[in-house]
């Protein structure tokens, strides 16, 4: 079963999501911020991150530089969530080298299809 | 009855107004200035009275300038302009108002929509994916009138998530902040293809398509993307308003321009409703089913970026009878690709200079920059101005030209255009090309010369003078106290194809030949007897007049470093041993001109 790791500052967002995986048999941990979420990378070794861009304190993007940091954490994709969708955005992040992007409000079932389709790359 | 103001109630007025008020004369000299426009320069109008008032002027529009506000800080005045008569000559009547209020203001409500719009897709988001949990049954059994109203609540979350999309575009292209991606495209081609998206939607819904395309392409400068965006809006609306009859679509070439469009047979607008269909938030028809509900945005959002395009959009229709909407875009120019760039500076409002360089044997060049020789030497000149702090937008137009627009630039200095003839060298240089290169170069000003794209884009072209003519005709000095070497120099220069060479046996004959004339280009001994080249120099150096005559110094003995480097503050200034060699004497002498 895969495991999936879900960074989002927004607690509602984090409980949806968090049942949408597992009725899709994957096992889900969840982190409310992004030093949460880098400690829970190191230490679960998740098969594939969710992480939303804007949170407080460290964004998104540094946290994925951390990520990338670490020989333990530099080989998990990581698809990015953010409610300030945009070309400039989907560009950056598929420079910085992350396995996607989607933005909010997401439908759940292309949600579902783009984290298959990046497990099935590994 | 006439109103007649008395003199000092007027002159009341005009001292008491909170907008600048200046006359300006036809040699751009102050006549007259109320403290109020004083003011926005953090002056006195008895200290700005009879100077020079530095910014362009165009009559009859308005521009902006920075100003110093009652605060201290700086802000945006916007100018306008009028002609009127002074003391019996022609002069402008200007007035500055502050207005960064205003613009501040209209910013603050776009990022106000802007964060709005970010704001609500957070919840968004919850709140489609909590119901779609428990609509696809995730948490339990759900019975199917509970689906049907769960379903119900995530249609209407995507409908506000298209809203608050379409409400940010609109935003941006309003704003001016959504860029467009220009290219030349083939409109047809883009046509056929969303035709072919919409056509099982057409047939399913019973309706016939009609579709009349020319066989040939359709060249327009265009975003594809937007363009695509446009016409899904157009033929989506069609299809949604029309329960039987004909989508027809169809391009056409009128006047230069090429016309799009879309008809339909379906419900049309009431007569009452036409001049309000581009308008925000309007929505017209009979309620149509939920599902694909607009957003009262799609057809405000057309027009603007039609608009953009420089186009125009308007709708025709009858109601019970159909509509038909209908755009045109120019048809492709090459010269669209550099007025377009133009267009976008002008609406900044604040003065630039377009300079443009026109190279006779592009391909000759292309050899040996190793190809792309235009973008090369765009990318070279851009930066060069930007070493002189100046922002620019290099324009490559094939098959042989670069335009350079140089913004916020009072460049009106008629040495400006010189610097740019001595740039394009430089680049020539800097990418490696050894021979003498035959160009021809232009400046044409914003908003002095023209206020249209095209009309400056065609007053800089009229202004290009061929560099090799205009250079072979410039007046060379040459001061030595040897004869021989004189005639030796002159001799050469002459087989080079210059005409106009003078001989002056020393300095006190320089200085006073050039009480009548001034060269373009002094050929310098530094050994002579009276005024020596280091005193010659020196002289030049001093006055404003003279210091950019370009030098070339010709010696037979070492330079004298010390003494030398003093002047030499600016490039103009070249030394080469005596005799010179031929094509080395010919490489310096195209440099320095």
């Amino acid at each position: 079963m895969a495991k999936i790791l879900v960074a989002d500052d927004d607690p509602d967002i984090l409980a949806t999501i968090e049942v949408r995986l597992r009725a899709n048999q994957m096992q889900v941990i969840t982190a409310h911020d992004c030093n949460q979420a880098i400690k829970m990378a190191y230490a679960e070794q998740p098969d594939l991150i969710l992480m939303d861009i804007r949170m407080p304190a460290v964004g998104g993007i540094s946290a994925f530089d951390s990520l990338k940091m670490y020989t333990r954490t530099e080989k998990i994709p990581v698809i990015f969530i953010t409610a300030y969708p945009g070309k400039e955005v989907e560009e950056k992040v598929a420079q910085m080298g992350a396995a996607g992007f989607i933005a909010k409000p997401f439908d759940s079932d292309q949600l579902i299809a783009k984290i298959q389709q990046v497990l099935a790359r590994q | 009855m006439t109103n007649v103001v008395p003199k000092h109630e007027l002159e009341s007025i005009i001292e008491k107004s909170t907008d600048g008020i200046i006359v300006v004369d036809h040699n751009s000299i102050i006549r007259f200035i109320n403290p109020a426009a004083a003011c926005l320069f953090k002056n006195s109008p008895a200290e700005m009275v009879e100077k020079p008032f530095e910014y362009p002027l165009s009559p009859g529009h308005s521009t902006e300038m920075e100003i110093i506000r009652k605060n201290g800080k700086t802000g945006t005045g916007e100018i306008r302009s009028v002609d009127i008569e002074w003391e019996g000559q022609r002069a402008l009547l200007v007035s500055i108002r502050d207005i960064t209020e205003r613009i501040l203001f209209d910013r603050l409500k776009d990022d106000f929509i802007g964060n709005v719009s970010h704001e609500l897709r957070t919840p968004l988001t919850s709140i489609r994916e909590a119901v779609s949990v428990i609509q696809d049954g995730i948490l339990g059994p759900v019975s199917e009138e509970q689906k049907k109203f769960l379903s119900m609540c995530i249609r209407n979350t995507d409908h506000l998530r298209r809203i608050v999309d379409s409400l940010l575009d609109l935003t941006k292209i309003e704003a001016g902040k959504a860029k467009l991606n220009k290219k030349r495209m083939d409109l047809l081609e883009t046509v056929k293809s969303i035709v072919e998206v919409f056509h099982p939607v057409i047939r399913k819904k019973g309706l016939a398509l009609d579709v009349s395309i020319p066989g040939d392409g359709m060249a327009v400068y265009a975003d594809r993307d937007r363009i695509t965006q446009v016409l899904n809006n157009l033929i989506g609306n069609a299809i949604k308003f029309t329960e039987k009859g004909t989508i027809g679509v169809s391009v056409e070439e009128i006047n230069g321009w090429a016309e799009c469009r879309v008809n339909d047979t379906g419900e049309g607008i009431s007569e009452e409703d036409l001049p309000k269909v581009f308008d925000k938030f309007m929505q017209f028809g009979k309620k149509t089913n939920p599902e694909n509900k607009g957003t009262g945005l799609g057809l405000a959002i057309s027009k603007e970026i039609i608009q953009m395009h420089n186009g125009s959009m308007s709708v025709e229709s009858v109601f019970n009878r159909g509509s038909t909407f209908k755009f045109r875009l120019p048809r492709y120019r090459p010269d669209l690709e550099v007025e377009d760039p133009i267009r976008m500076a002008m609406e900044a409002k604040q003065p630039f200079a377009l300079f443009g360089i026109r190279l006779h044997a592009v391909d000759a060049i292309g050899g040996q920059t190793g190809g792309q020789p235009l973008q090369k030497i765009a990318q070279k000149i851009r930066r060069m101005f930007e070493n002189l702090g100046k922002t620019v937008i290099p324009i490559v137009l094939e098959p042989d030209s670069v335009f350079i627009l140089v913004e916020k630039s009072h460049e009106q200095d008629p040495r400006s255009i010189s610097r740019l003839r001595h740039m394009t060298k430089e680049a020539f240089i800097g990418l490696g090309i050894d021979e003498e290169v035959d160009f021809s170069y232009g400046r044409a000003l914003f908003p002095l010369d023209a206020e249209a794209a095209d009309v400056l884009l065609d007053s800089c072209r009229r202004d290009m003078r061929n560099e090799r003519e205009e250079r072979f005709n410039k007046r060379i000095m040459i001061v030595d106290d040897e004869p021989a070497l004189i005639e030796a120099t002159k001799t050469l220069l002459e087989l080079f194809g210059y005409k106009t060479i003078e001989a002056l046996s020393n300095g006190a004959a320089l200085f006073e030949r050039m009480k009548t004339v001034q060269p373009d280009l002094l050929i310098l001994d530094m050994k002579m007897p009276g005024m020596t080249g280091y005193e010659v120099i020196g002289r030049l150096k001093e006055s404003f007049k003279t210091q950019d005559i370009p030098i070339l110094i010709m010696s037979g003995y070492e330079i004298e470093t010390g003494r030398f480097i003093e002047y030499v503050n600016t490039k103009a200034i070249l030394t080469l041993n005596k005799p010179a060699e031929p094509d080395i004497l010919r490489k310096t002498v195209y440099y320095l001109i």
